[in-house]
């Protein structure tokens, strides 16, 4: 918990609880967002991203907690009154007005004066790469033209902050990587901050100036990009994010930077992060990439295995590995000379003990 | 599986038998008459427009038509006037779908009984000495008892009354047809409840208040039993100008005054559905 | 806007809300409570409660006669209106044409026609027929003017059905009117149900359409009430009123009991 308005935050949430019925959607969530920052909320579904989001939108009551943007607690302030805009998952694009209509929507509500809010429209428009498309109406726009008129129906208002409710998780493969680079340079440009919502991890790494994992109406870890997917703080948030070997064991002695830990038959080493107590059950976590195949390997951990399977993907070749009473997973770069294994083969896999971090057991 | 041209037919051929024997030749037959003449208490089967023409030239017939249409159109207003609210309450207000759906039933309950009952319910209230008068004497806003019976003022009253179903059911379902959402961003665009309701609620309905105001509309125009006994003799509109047409068995005048009736409830019919094409519907996104 | 405005506007809607059930109710409650009233005159309130009005009712068996002949109509014209529309609805929702649209719009045509004209046209049709004053017009009339309903309703039922039910009997081997009378009717009885219903309660309430096909001995009971009442007011008509009222009520909790767990939204139309 930390108080509201501390650290200079744009965006500050703490111990918000919400409840719908005996489900506790949101379970005591503090998170800060800075000033510009690109901020995400990641986590499969159910486990009340959305709902924060909404609670910061001003579109849930709370049970316990309180938002507060730029310093100044919400309260029970009505979305119309707060400083955020959202662009909802499934648009909510007004139907029965025009392109132009919808964009200039806020700006109605405020009363800005007419030639004022004829320019900022048509820059809004201009912003999100659909100039002149003011008069059409949104039946006749496709889904990625639609997706920017809502940004723009948004942003036209300069919200302080911008929330984004899986507004791209509709849209096919394509589209959705052309938005995600829009949505970045935008972001860029306009410098607003944005919190942002997906279950997409690969999005939320690739966007994010800091994302918060969630799970079960809890946070689980906020940090960098970087710093979730190397250093995971848990089983789940190294799960959830990107591929891992994931090493069940008993932590055996602990030296200057390194945890020794019996996994299988085998000893491993992680980094130490300075949690750990020896006897405690942990699993290693150990990104495929870190994972080196060789016939012989001279490293702190080394696992003698056997080839069980052997996958190409074009830059990579993927060996699933079985010794030592473990399953590893490794994602070897392939380039002209890589020597390559068969099924069956003896080889040695290892990784140096700061690439892998070990998490308390769950 | 598309259903065989035979078995159709075979399916078919009752309900078109019955509706071409019992349905289009009674009216074929009826409507001829409006070509025959009508003199001296007798019906000439002589072929003639001057049975039209005395008619359209006669200068009764407009104030009927007049007052059809008139009363028509004011209680649709009411109707519509008073329905939305009471939909948009009953939508928006009360939470249970046990209390929702019993409320709908007793808002669709008189409909369950004769409208005879329900105009004679009229007739108790709106006399000199009945409820409506007393109440407002015993609250002191009035000295002499209103005069609601028996003149357009009841029947007003009464024909709302009636149709007040037909106006909450169509705006009850097409604002429950309404996307949630539109009006939370209309929220966070910055708009009250005020804004919200008339730029987006109110707009995206009103399929529903035209498609109740068509019902209501037709309804009332061909209302028969109210005005007759409510109206005492003063409300006079076109079902009862057929009515006592027939009586005096001066059919083809009655089947002139019919063919307007029909004629003007095709027309709204026409209007009505028109407008409601042209006009967007809550679902009419993506 | 804030919450208090917001809870401000819900007493307010609520209490529009309980006005208006209050205006819709009330003539209904109206009639029942003065046929108890001890006077004949028509007074708010009555000076006493007395039940003589029943009683009088009771001395008259011309409404007696009258229900029956009400009930004995409605239960045919809803009959024929089924056995007619039933199979009419099938077709329209299951066959295409040309025209098939057209033929809708004609079938369900009765609905806007003012009941006043098909009243007189009946009249003058059956006269010519000499049958006027007996019960087939009356029958065939009612079955012409509920008929619709029906058809809309049940054609609402089966256009949401899933069809791929009736193709595994087709694969099982079944004809297709084995089909339609052993798997789609009985997937639409609560359809057909509320369409009985509303066909019974319109066929039983219909005036205009009916007042010049009767001959004084034979009325219906809205007619028979209707000419009552364009001569005297006195409460008998609201006793009997009361009991139409309370017929009614006990009509729709059978209907709800019938239909009981079916979504109604599913089963009317629009």
């Amino acid at each position: 918990m930390s108080e509201p308005g501390a650290r200079g935050a744009a965006v500050d949430v703490s111990g918000i609880i919400k409840r719908f019925g005996d489900v506790v959607a949101v379970d005591a969530v503090s998170f800060a967002v800075q000033p510009g920052e690109f901020f995400s909320l990641l986590g499969p579904s159910g486990c009340g991203k959305t709902t924060t989001l909404r609670v910061i939108g001003g579109f849930e009551a709370v049970d316990a907690g309180e938002v507060a943007i730029d310093g100044r607690p919400m309260g029970r302030l009505p979305p119309n009154r707060r400083e955020t805009n959202m662009v909802f998952q499934r648009l909510a694009l007004f139907p029965h007005y025009t392109v132009h209509e919808n964009v200039a929507f806020g700006l109605r509500m405020r009363r800005v004066p007419e030639p004022e809010l004829r320019s900022r429209v048509g820059q809004a428009l201009e912003l999100v790469r659909l100039p002149g498309l003011g008069g059409r109406r949104i039946t006749e726009l496709s889904g990625g033209q639609q997706q920017r008129v809502a940004l723009a129906r948004a942003l036209v208002n300069r919200p302080r902050v911008l929330l984004l409710d899986e507004p791209l998780s509709a849209l096919d493969l394509k589209l959705r990587l052309q938005l995600q680079e829009e949505l970045k340079r935008l972001q860029r440009e306009l410098g607003t901050t944005f919190i942002y919502v997906t279950h997409d991890q690969g999005e939320a790494l690739a966007l994010s100036d800091r994302l918060g994992v969630m799970a079960g109406g809890r946070v689980a870890q906020i940090g960098t990009p970087m710093e979730i997917y190397e250093r995971p703080t848990s089983r789940f948030v190294a799960s959830f994010i990107g591929d891992a070997n994931l090493l069940d064991g008993v932590t055996e002695a602990l030296e200057d930077e390194t945890v020794v830990v019996r996994a299988g038959s085998v000893h491993v080493r992680a980094r130490r992060t300075g949690a750990e107590r020896a006897g405690q059950p942990v699993t290693v976590c150990v990104r495929p990439e870190r994972v080196r195949v060789e016939a012989r390997l001279d490293l702190p951990t080394v696992v003698p295995a056997r080839v069980e399977d052997r996958a190409f993907s074009g830059t990579l070749v993927k060996y699933r590995l079985a010794g030592g009473g473990l399953r590893l997973h490794a994602a070897v770069p392939y380039v002209n000379g890589t020597a390559l294994f068969d099924v069956g083969d003896a080889v040695a896999a290892g990784w140096e003990p700061r690439q892998a971090v070990a998490v308390p057991a769950q | 599986m598309r259903m065989r041209g035979a078995l159709a037919a075979g399916l078919l051929a009752p309900a078109l038998g019955l509706m071409a024997g019992v349905y289009v030749a009674p009216l074929a037959v009826y409507f001829v008459n409006g070509f025959h003449a009508f003199r001296d208490g007798r019906i000439l089967p002589v072929w003639t427009l001057q049975t039209y023409a005395d008619f359209f030239a006669d200068p009764f017939t407009y104030r009927v038509v007049g007052t059809s249409v008139g009363l028509a159109l004011v209680v649709t207003g009411l109707a519509v006037l008073v329905g939305y609210p009471l939909a948009y309450a009953l939508h928006t207000r009360v939470r249970s779908r046990t209390a929702r759906s019993a409320l709908a039933v007793l808002l669709f309950s008189p409909l369950l009984v004769s409208v005879v009952v329900r105009t004679y319910g009229w007739l108790i209230l709106l006399a000199n000495q009945g409820l409506v008068n007393t109440t407002l004497r015993s609250l002191g806003l009035i000295d002499e008892p209103l005069s609601l019976l028996f003149n357009t003022r009841g029947v007003v009253v009464s024909l709302t009354h009636i149709l007040l179903p037909f106006a909450i059911f169509p705006i009850y379902s097409v604002l429950g047809r309404l996307d949630p959402t539109l009006k939370e961003a209309a929220r966070d665009l910055g708009a009250g409840w005020g804004a919200t309701f008339l730029r987006v609620t109110l707009p995206l309905t009103m399929p529903g208040v035209v498609a109740g105001a068509l019902i209501c509309f037709t309804l009332a125009l061909s209302a028969f039993v109210t005005p007759q006994l409510l109206g005492g003799g003063r409300v006079q509109v076109l079902p009862l100008t057929v009515y006592n047409s027939t009586v005096e068995i001066n059919w083809p005048q009655g089947a002139v005054a019919s063919l307007t009736l029909l004629a003007l409830s095709v027309l709204a019919v026409w209007v009505l559905e028109t407008a409601l094409r042209r006009l967007p519907g809550p679902e009419d996104h993506r | 806007m804030t919450a208090e405005t917001d809870r401000a506007r819900t007493v307010l809607l609520r209490s529009v809300l309980a006005l208006g059930v209050g205006f819709v109710l009330l003539p209904l409650a109206i009639v029942a409570f003065y046929s108890f009233s001890s006077v004949a005159y028509g007074v708010f309130p009555p000076p006493g409660l007395s039940l003589r009005w029943y009683g009088h009712l009771l001395r008259q068996p011309a409404f007696g006669w009258a229900f029956l002949r009400s009930l004995g109509i409605a239960l045919a014209a809803t009959g024929a209106a089924l056995g007619v529309g039933v199979p009419g609805a099938l077709a329209l929702v299951r066959a295409r044409f040309p025209g098939r649209e057209l033929l809708r719009a004609f079938l369900l045509s009765p609905i806007v026609m003012p009941k006043i004209v098909l009243g007189v046209g009946w009249f003058i049709f059956f006269a010519r027929l000499g049958i006027q004053g007996g019960v087939a017009p009356l029958v065939l009339a009612h079955t012409i003017v509920v008929l619709p309903f029906v058809i809309s309703i049940v054609a609402a039922n089966l256009v949401g059905l899933d069809r791929s039910l009736e193709e595994a009997a087709r694969d099982l081997g079944a004809s297709a009117p084995v089909v339609l009378w052993r798997i789609v009717l009985p997937q639409i009885r609560s359809g057909v149900v509320v369409s009985a219903l509303l066909a019974f309660l319109v066929s039983f309430d219909q005036v205009e359409s009916s007042i010049f096909l009767t001959r004084g001995e034979n009325n219906t009971l809205p007619i028979e009430m209707f000419l009552y009442m364009e001569k005297w007011q006195d409460p008998t008509i609201a006793a009997l009123s009361a009991l139409l009222i309370a017929f009614a009520f006990v009509l729709v909790a059978a209907g709800l009991v019938v239909a009981r767990g079916a979504d109604l939204r599913r089963i009317l139309p629009r």
